[in-house]
């Protein structure tokens, strides 16, 4: 008897985490049973777990129940108590130990104890007496958990960009965790919601396509994906395409199901779920009476009307006087609120006024009648070109606007945008310099700073690449690569940090392969194929 | 580079706008009406304290005023002030949706739907929430006990 109650036991215990895991593999109705099939698995665990101590309470044996209720409780519902018991009580030090335990009975990788604990060390208000404790129990080495328990901290304190790019930053490594890509898909999921970022949640999660049991725990899969990300982004994948590119990046918790079925349908989306599909992906997500009204909205988006198009402002007066005043009216309406098409309309009106003769013989006379020098007129002309330049070039930076492409055209447009792209330069190379001086300096920082700097960097690179396009990052890679390959270096050989380091190398293989430059593309592709070892 | 900050400075303090005249007032008148506007801001007269420009109206300050002065004395810089003022100080109608005729992706683009306020809360996540403390009745030092 007692075997055979041994044997059902062990085959719940093994059907739950094989379910719990499976599910990390899906965003469709798998998605949905194999949570399903997890839940009615804790919920059999729990009735038996409660039988067991009733029979004993009933017998009087409470001693014995106590004992049971303790190795339940570590043994059976250990996650079940992590979850709903010590992390939102903050009980850290439990929570690590429980943690510990479900690692080493369950196999789980390393490093998610310590994210557990960030966790409830969050809920706990980060108390300073536990600091040291917190030291005490970190890896030598930084890797995804790590950089995952770092942004659940400064989410605890209230440092939501600095969460948010460490959240982010998991899509870089290449560690299998799980559950910290799950965690910061939930966490980047509220966090768009709560933006009304609709359309960054379905990017997200757009990979529909199962990439292999357990792929998400593989490193090579993840590679792939992470590959797959690299050459697009994910939602350009069709649905049940071989792209499973974000799938073990942001595999999914109930709650980022749900509010990817809400997303969906807020935009209309034609692989958006159904009216049933949303209810189930309601009942299966946690805080049903918080997410209630978000449900509504979601089941209601099907039926709305779209909104009419908004009635377009009033064009504004015409200026008379000729083309000076019309340039000088745009030029004021366009700094005001700037967009690459008002910009683009300044710039052609102050063409039309520059280059008017008629207009520059008027000024020569003034100056003439003003009794100024006799190159007046011309150097007055030539500062107002300048000062419209840098207004143009400041305004088109200032606003993040992609510059226009480099045509060697000479108008006010093509001088603005070089200048915004001298200025974009310039940044970006005080930036990699300052890094390059430390690095050189042999100057360390703590493994989660060198990585938020590392992520600093990256940030201010793409937002150049971005707003100068292909030309600027083509002028920038040379001077990044030579820096950024000297940390990566210096952390992978004298720091062991193989994780973070990989991480860079890959980002930089990555813009190597989008640059074109073959010297850093075979370096970093070699660099990039060695394996990160373990903590 | 000019910063907007600078960008819009020189529209709203171009001379002209501060002293009220057209660009092609005479020297004289120039001096005439600095003289004047600073003893009626010495005098404190409501009308003189603000003039209008393409951003709406500023205050005039009799510092504004003699740095305007002083940038008509000289015929170069006189003649780029002259430029930005071509225009006058009416204001600019019309947003810049109005100047691009509305043509912008991100104008022409549908509204995003509202987002889900305070999601990470909910959620679960965030920084705990401290009970805030009471101040005592005579005391307006909040967080004093």
């Amino acid at each position: 008897m007692a075997r055979l109650v041994g044997q059902v036991w062990l085959l719940i215990a093994f059907g739950r985490r094989h379910a719990w895991r499976a599910r990390r593999d899906h965003r469709t109705g798998a998605f949905l049973a194999y949570t399903a099939v997890a839940a009615v698995g804790d919920v059999v665990a729990l009735v038996w777990s409660l039988s067991l101590l009733w029979f004993l309470i009933g017998l009087g044996e409470w001693l014995p129940a106590m004992i049971a209720t303790g190795l339940l409780a570590a043994l059976m519902m250990r996650r079940v108590v992590i979850e709903h018991v010590t992390i939102p009580l903050g009980l850290f030090r439990v929570t690590h130990t429980l943690a510990e335990l479900d690692r080493a009975l369950g196999r789980e990788p390393l490093g998610a104890a310590r994210l557990a604990a960030a966790r409830a060390l969050a809920k706990a208000g980060l108390p300073a007496t536990a600091l040291p404790w917190w030291q005490s129990v970190q890896a030598a080495r930084l890797g995804a958990f790590d950089v995952a328990a770092h942004a659940v901290l400064a989410d605890g304190k209230d440092d939501r960009p600095g969460a948010r790019a460490l959240f982010e930053s998991l899509a870089l490594l290449r560690e299998p965790a799980p559950q910290a890509r799950e965690l910061a898909a939930e966490w980047l999921a509220l966090d768009d919601a709560d933006a009304g970022r609709w359309q960054a949640i379905v990017d997200r999660g757009a990979a529909v396509a199962r990439p292999g049991r357990g792929a998400h725990r593989r490193r090579a899969a993840i590679e792939a994906d992470h590959t797959t990300n690299a050459n697009g982004p994910a939602a350009a994948s069709p649905r049940g395409a071989a792209a499973t590119a974000g799938e073990m990046l942001w595999p999914a918790t109930g709650l980022t199901f749900f509010l990817e079925g809400v997303a969906g349908r807020l935009l209309g989306r034609p692989d958006a779920p159904s009216q049933l599909g949303m209810w189930l992906r309601w009942l299966e997500a946690p805080r049903r009476r918080a997410t209630w009204w978000l449900l509504q909205r979601a089941l209601a988006a099907g039926t709305v009307t779209p909104p009419a198009p908004r009635p377009r402002p009033a064009p504004m007066a015409a200026d008379g006087g000729g083309p000076l005043p019309h340039a000088i009216a745009v030029h004021t309406a366009a700094l005001a609120t700037p967009t690459a098409a008002s910009l683009t309309m300044a710039t052609t009106a102050w063409d039309a006024a520059l280059t008017d003769a008629g207009w520059r013989t008027a000024i020569a006379l003034r100056a003439i009648t003003l009794g100024a020098r006799a190159d007046a007129a011309s150097h007055a002309v030539d500062e107002l070109r300048a000062q419209v330049i840098s207004d143009v070039a400041h305004a088109m930076l200032a606003a993040g606007l992609p510059l226009p492409p480099d045509a060697r055209e000479t108008g006010i447009l093509a001088a603005a945008a070089a200048r915004a792209r001298a200025e974009l330069l310039a940044r970006l190379e005080l930036t990699l310099e300052r890094i390059g001086g430390r690095v050189h300096e042999r100057t360390p920082l703590a493994p989660i700073d060198e990585w938020r700097s590392f992520l600093a960097v990256r940030a201010a690179y793409t937002e150049a690449a971005r707003q100068g396009g292909v030309e600027l990052e083509r002028l920038a890679f040379p001077h990044a690569h030579t820096e950024l390959t000297a940390w990566t270096v210096w952390m992978w050989n004298d720091r062991g940090e193989h994780a973070i380091s990989h991480g860079m190398t890959s980002w930089l293989y990555e813009r190597a392969l989008a640059v074109g430059d073959a010297q850093a593309i075979e370096l970093h592709g070699k660099n990039a194929q060695l394996e990160p070892s373990a903590e | 580079m000019s910063d907007p900050h600078d960008a819009a400075e020189r529209v709203a303090d171009n001379p002209f706008f501060v002293l009220g005249l057209p660009p092609d007032a005479a020297a004289r008148d120039v001096e005439r009406e600095a003289q004047k506007l600073i003893g009626m801001l010495e005098l404190g007269l409501a009308e003189a304290m603000t003039y209008a420009t393409p951003l709406g109206p500023r205050p005039r300050t009799t510092e504004r005023v003699r740095a305007a002065a002083a940038v008509l004395r000289d015929p170069r810089r006189r003649l780029v002030a002259e430029l930005w003022a071509a225009r006058g100080p009416a204001a600019v109608t019309g947003g810049p949706a109005a100047v691009t005729g509305g043509s912008d992706a991100g104008a022409a683009a549908s509204p995003s739907p509202a987002g889900w306020v305070g999601a990470l809360a909910i959620g679960g996540w965030g920084p705990r929430r401290h009970p805030r403390l009471q101040p005592r009745p005579d005391d307006d030092r909040e967080g004093h006990t």
